[in-house]
C-alpha cells in the first residue's frame, strides 16, 4: 500500500534524454510550441512571485502582531485560559495518536503541520505562559505518534489505544464545554477569535453527524412512508436556502418559536448558533452519508438477513462502516465547506476571526491594512482546511479507497 | 409475553403503530409552535400588533420606504410596496447568479482542462489556483476582491474615461467610466415598438430553425456542404436587421455620462448608460473565482473518468490536441459532468446571499431590511424560503432537461 518513492532524474538528464509520457515536467521543451508557453508562462510566474514577494515586504504587519490576542480568542479574559488549554493539550494528544494509528504522515502532510504550528508559536509567543503551553502541545503530539507507532506490533495493544483514541475523541468536545461554562465562566458574548470558528465547526460536526445518520436512515427506510416523508420534507427545506437566511432565522425568528422551557427561548446568540448549524450540517451530511447507503451493493443486506441480523446490527456491523468508508472524501469536504462557512456568523454579531480582522482594519491606527489581515485571516483559514483535507487523502489511501 | 413479541414482529402492526408515534409528535410540535407563535402577539412590541393577527402577509404591500439600488429593468425607489422590493431584491440575485454561472463555467472549464494539461507549468499553476481558492472562505475572498476594487478605482471626480478610436479617430467616445461608483458601459434605450420587434425576432428564429432542419435533410441526403448554418444565421440576422430599419429603430443605444448634483455639482453620479457597481464586480470576480474551483474539480473528474481508449484513439485518427478535446473529450465528459453541475450552480445562487456583507442589495438584503422595519419576521422568513426554493427548483429543472437531452442525444 505504501508508495515506493520513484527516483528522479535531473531536469536537465529529462530533457536530454527524453521524456515518460506520465512525467509532465519532462515535457517542458518538447517541441517549439511547449517550449514557447513553458517560457511565456514562466516568465508569468516570475512576476506574479516577484509581485507578491514585494508587496509581502512592503506590507504593514504590525495589526497582525497588535491583535494576535483576539484573533486567538477574541475578548476571552487572559485568566481564564485555562478553561481552553486543556482541550488543546488533548487535541494534541490525539493527533499524534491518530496520525500514528491510522495516517503514517508522509512528508507533505508533516510540513503542513509544522507550517501550522509554526503560525501558531508566531501568533502565541509573548501570551501569558503560552510558551510551556505549546511546548506541552508539541510534546503530547510526539508522544502521541510514538506511542502509536510502538503499538502496531502488538494487535491488542493497538485495539486498546485505538479505541481510547476514538473514545476521547468523542469526549473532547463534551469535556471543552464543560471546562468553558463550569464555575463562574465569561459569558459566551467574549468569546471570539478563531476559538470561535472552531468550536462552532466541531460541535456542528460531533452533534450534527448522528442527527445526519438517523435522518438518511429515514429517508432511506422503506415500508414507514411517515418517517420517509418526514426526513425528506426536513433534509429538502433545510438544503433549499442559504446558511445566512437561516442564521438570521436563528437571530430573528427562533427567540419567537421556541418554547419557554429551561428558558431556551432567552438562550444567547452563539447558542442560536450552534442550534442553526447542528440541524445545517446535520441535513448537508444526511445526503452524504445516503449516498454512501445506496452505494452498498444489495447482496450485502442480502446477507446479513441470511445470518438473521436484526436491523440495529445491519446497520452497526455492515451498512454504517461500508458506508461511512465510501463517503469519506465527500464527508471531509462537507466538514470543509462548514468551517469555512463559520465565518458568516459575523452577520448575528459572532465576532468570529474575521469578523476580528475587519474591525482591526477599520480602526483609526491601522488604516489601510485591509489586505494584510485579510490575507493573514485566509493563510490560517487555507492551512487548517488544506491540512485537513491532506488528512483525509492520507486516511483514505490507508484504507485502500479506490484501489479496490 | 410470547404473544406480545410476535405481535411486535408483525410488521404491519409495528409500522402502524411507530408511524403514528412519529405522526403524533411532528403534530404535538407544530400544534406547540402554533400556541408559541399565536401567544406572540401579546409579547411582541405594540407597534406592530394592535388588533391585526401575528401571522399576515397584509404588511407587505405598505410602502416599502427603502431604495435598492443595483436596479436594472425594475427600478423600484422607496414609494413602492414592501412586496416589490422583496421581489426586486430577488432580481437582483438572479442576475448575480446568472451572470455567475456563465463565468464560473468558463473559468471552471479552462482551469480543469489546464489541469490535466500537458504543458507542465500551465498544470502547477491550476493545481494552486485550485487548492488556494477552494480553500478559502467565500466571505472572505469577496472582502479582498471589494478591497482591490476599492483600492484600484479613482474617485468618481477623477473617474477614467476610456475611449475606443481606430486609427486616431474617436468611434466611441467614453466607452467605458472607470470610479469607484463602478463601471459605466453604453446600453440599450428603448424607442416606439420593442414589443413588435422581438416578436418579428421569435418568427425569424422560428423560420430560421425550420431552414435549418430542411437543409440539416438535404444534407444527410446529399452529403457535402449545404450551408446548414450559413443560411438559417444570415435568414435570422437578415430579418432582425431589416424589422430594425423597418420599425424606425426599436432601441438605441446610449453612453453614460457623469452627472452632477447637489451644492455647487458636488456630489457627482452616472446618468444613462449601465452601471455595473463595485459590489456586483466584486462578488462576481470573488464568487465566480471561488466557485471555479470546484467546478474545475468536476470536469477534471468527468474527464479523467473517461476510458483512456477514449484520447488514443483519437490520436491515432490523427486529431490535434484542440479537436481531442472538443470533439472527443468533452462531449462524453459532458454526460457525467451536468448532475454534479446543477448542484453547484444552486449552491452559487444560494451563496450569492453572502453578498450582503458588502452591501449589495439582494433578497436577503431586502427581507433583512424589510423585516427590521416592520417586525413579522417569521412571515418573511417564510417569503425568503420560498424564493429560494424556487430559484433551485428552477435551476435543477433546467439541468435536469439538459441532461435529458445530453443522454439522449449524446450531443
Amino acid at each position: 500500500m505504501a508508495e515506493t518513492p520513484q527516483p528522479r532524474a535531473s531536469l536537465l538528464a529529462r530533457i536530454q534524454h527524453g521524456y515518460r509520457e506520465s512525467d509532465a515536467s519532462a515535457q517542458l521543451f518538447k517541441t517549439k510550441t511547449h517550449t514557447v508557453i513553458t517560457i511565456i508562462s514562466a516568465i508569468t510566474a516570475i512576476w506574479v512571485l516577484v509581485t507578491l514577494t514585494n508587496w509581502m515586504f512592503n506590507a504593514e504587519w504590525q495589526v497582525i502582531l497588535d491583535k494576535r490576542r483576539p484573533f486567538l480568542v477574541g475578548k476571552f479574559p487572559a485568566d481564564q485560559m485555562w478553561r481552553i488549554w486543556p482541550g488543546v493539550w488533548i487535541f494534541g494528544a490525539l493527533l499524534g495518536l491518530s496520525s500514528g494509528l491510522w495516517m503514517r504522515p508522509g512528508k507533505n502532510t508533516a510540513i503542513t503541520i509544522a507550517a501550522g504550528i509554526a503560525i501558531l508559536s508566531f501568533l502565541l509567543v509573548e501570551l501569558d505562559s503560552t510558551a510551556i503551553n505549546l511546548a506541552l502541545i508539541l510534546l503530547l503530539a510526539l508522544a502521541g505518534y510514538v506511542v502509536a507507532v510502538r503499538a502496531q506490533d502488538s494487535p491488542s495493544v493497538r485495539s486498546l489505544i485505538s479505541r481510547v483514541t476514538v473514545a476521547t475523541w468523542v469526549l473532547l468536545i463534551p469535556f471543552m464545554i464543560i471546562l468553558l461554562f463550569v464555575g463562574d465562566a465569561p459569558p459566551t458574548s467574549y468569546w471570539g477569535g478563531i476559538f470561535v470558528n472552531v468550536m462552532l465547526a466541531a460541535i456542528a460536526i460531533v452533534v450534527g453527524t448522528p442527527v445526519a445518520v438517523f435522518l438518511s436512515l429515514g429517508r432511506s427506510l422503506d415500508g414507514y412512508p411517515a418517517i420517509r416523508i418526514a426526513s425528506t420534507a426536513f433534509i429538502e427545506v433545510v438544503r433549499g436556502a442559504p446558511l445566512i437566511a437561516w442564521l438570521f432565522m436563528g437571530r430573528f425568528v427562533l427567540p419567537f418559536i421556541l418554547p419557554s422551557w429551561f428558558g431556551m427561548n432567552e438562550a444567547d446568540v452563539i447558542f442560536r448558533t450552534m442550534i442553526v448549524l447542528i440541524l445545517f450540517n446535520a441535513a448537508y451530511t444526511a445526503e452524504v452519508i445516503r449516498g454512501g447507503l445506496q452505494a452498498i451493493p444489495k447482496g450485502q443486506y442480502e446477507a446479513a438477513d441470511s445470518l438473521g441480523l436484526g436491523y440495529f446490527q445491519t446497520l452497526r456491523a455492515i451498512s454504517l462502516p461500508q458506508a461511512f468508508r465510501a463517503v469519506l472524501p465527500s464527508l471531509i469536504n462537507q466538514y470543509i465547506g462548514l468551517f469555512k462557512d463559520t465565518t458568516l456568523v459575523y452577520l448575528i454579531s459572532v465576532v468570529d476571526v474575521l469578523e476580528v480582522g475587519r474591525k482591526a482594519f477599520n480602526e483609526l491606527d491601522y488604516t489601510g491594512t485591509a489586505l494584510e489581515v485579510l490575507v493573514f485571516v485566509g493563510f490560517i483559514f487555507w492551512l487548517v482546511t488544506f491540512s485537513m483535507s491532506a488528512i483525509s487523502r492520507r486516511v483514505e489511501a490507508n484504507m485502500g479507497l479506490g484501489s479496490r | 409475553m410470547s404473544n406480545l413479541v410476535s405481535f411486535w414482529y408483525r410488521s404491519f402492526y409495528r409500522r402502524t403503530i411507530i408511524q403514528g408515534a412519529v405522526i403524533l409528535l411532528v403534530v404535538l410540535v407544530g400544534l406547540a409552535l402554533i400556541e408559541q407563535v399565536s401567544n406572540i402577539e401579546n409579547v411582541h412590541s405594540p407597534r406592530f400588533s394592535s388588533s391585526i393577527p401575528f401571522i399576515t402577509f397584509d404588511f407587505l404591500d405598505a410602502r416599502a420606504g427603502i431604495d435598492l439600488s443595483h436596479g436594472l429593468i425594475f427600478d423600484i425607489d422607496s414609494n413602492d410596496s414592501r412586496m416589490d422590493a422583496i421581489l426586486n431584491g430577488a432580481w437582483n440575485t438572479i442576475r448575480l447568479a446568472v451572470v455567475l454561472i456563465v463565468f464560473a463555467s468558463l473559468l471552471g472549464l479552462l482551469i480543469g482542462v489546464g489541469r490535466l494539461s500537458d504543458f507542465y507549468l500551465i498544470q502547477k499553476a491550476c493545481t494552486i489556483y485550485v487548492e488556494v481558492l477552494r480553500n478559502i472562505p467565500a466571505l472572505l475572498q469577496i472582502y479582498i476582491w471589494y478591497t482591490v476594487v476599492w483600492f484600484i478605482t479613482p474617485p468618481i471626480a477623477e473617474a477614467a474615461h476610456i475611449n475606443i478610436s481606430f486609427f486616431g479617430a474617436n468611434i466611441l467616445t467614453d466607452a467605458v467610466i472607470v470610479s469607484n461608483k463602478g463601471l459605466a458601459i453604453p446600453w440599450f434605450v428603448r424607442e416606439s415598438q420593442l414589443g413588435l420587434w422581438f416578436l418579428l425576432g421569435f418568427i425569424a428564429l422560428v423560420i430560421s430553425l425550420i431552414v435549418r432542419r430542411f437543409l440539416q435533410k438535404r444534407q444527410d441526403e446529399l452529403g457535402g456542404n449545404q450551408g446548414t448554418n450559413r443560411y438559417p444565421a444570415l435568414i435570422f440576422f437578415g430579418a432582425l436587421i431589416l424589422a430594425y430599419v423597418g420599425l424606425g429603430a426599436p432601441f438605441t443605444t446610449e453612453t453614460s455620462s457623469i452627472v452632477s448634483s447637489g451644492a455647487a455639482g458636488a456630489i457627482k453620479n452616472y446618468g444613462g448608460g449601465m452601471v455595473i457597481t463595485g459590489e456586483f464586480l466584486a462578488i462576481v470576480v470573488a464568487l465566480g473565482f471561488y466557485t471555479a474551483s470546484f467546478i474545475s474539480e468536476i470536469v477534471r473528474g468527468s474527464i479523467l473518468a473517461l476510458p483512456a481508449g477514449q484520447t488514443e484513439a483519437a490520436k491515432a485518427l490523427g486529431l490535434s490536441a484542440y479537436q481531442r478535446l472538443t470533439l472527443i473529450i468533452l462531449p462524453q465528459a459532458l454526460r457525467t459532468m451536468i448532475p454534479p453541475l446543477g448542484n453547484q450552480y444552486i449552491n452559487m445562487t444560494k451563496n450569492t446571499s453572502i453578498a450582503v456583507a458588502i452591501g449589495f442589495s439582494d433578497v436577503v438584503f431586502a427581507t433583512r431590511t424589510i423585516s427590521n422595519n416592520a417586525g413579522h419576521s417569521l412571515e418573511i422568513f417564510t417569503t425568503l424560503l420560498v424564493l429560494y426554493l424556487l430559484m433551485a427548483l428552477v435551476i435543477s429543472s433546467i439541468m435536469n432537461s439538459l441532461n435529458w437531452y445530453v443522454q439522449r442525444s449524446g450531443i
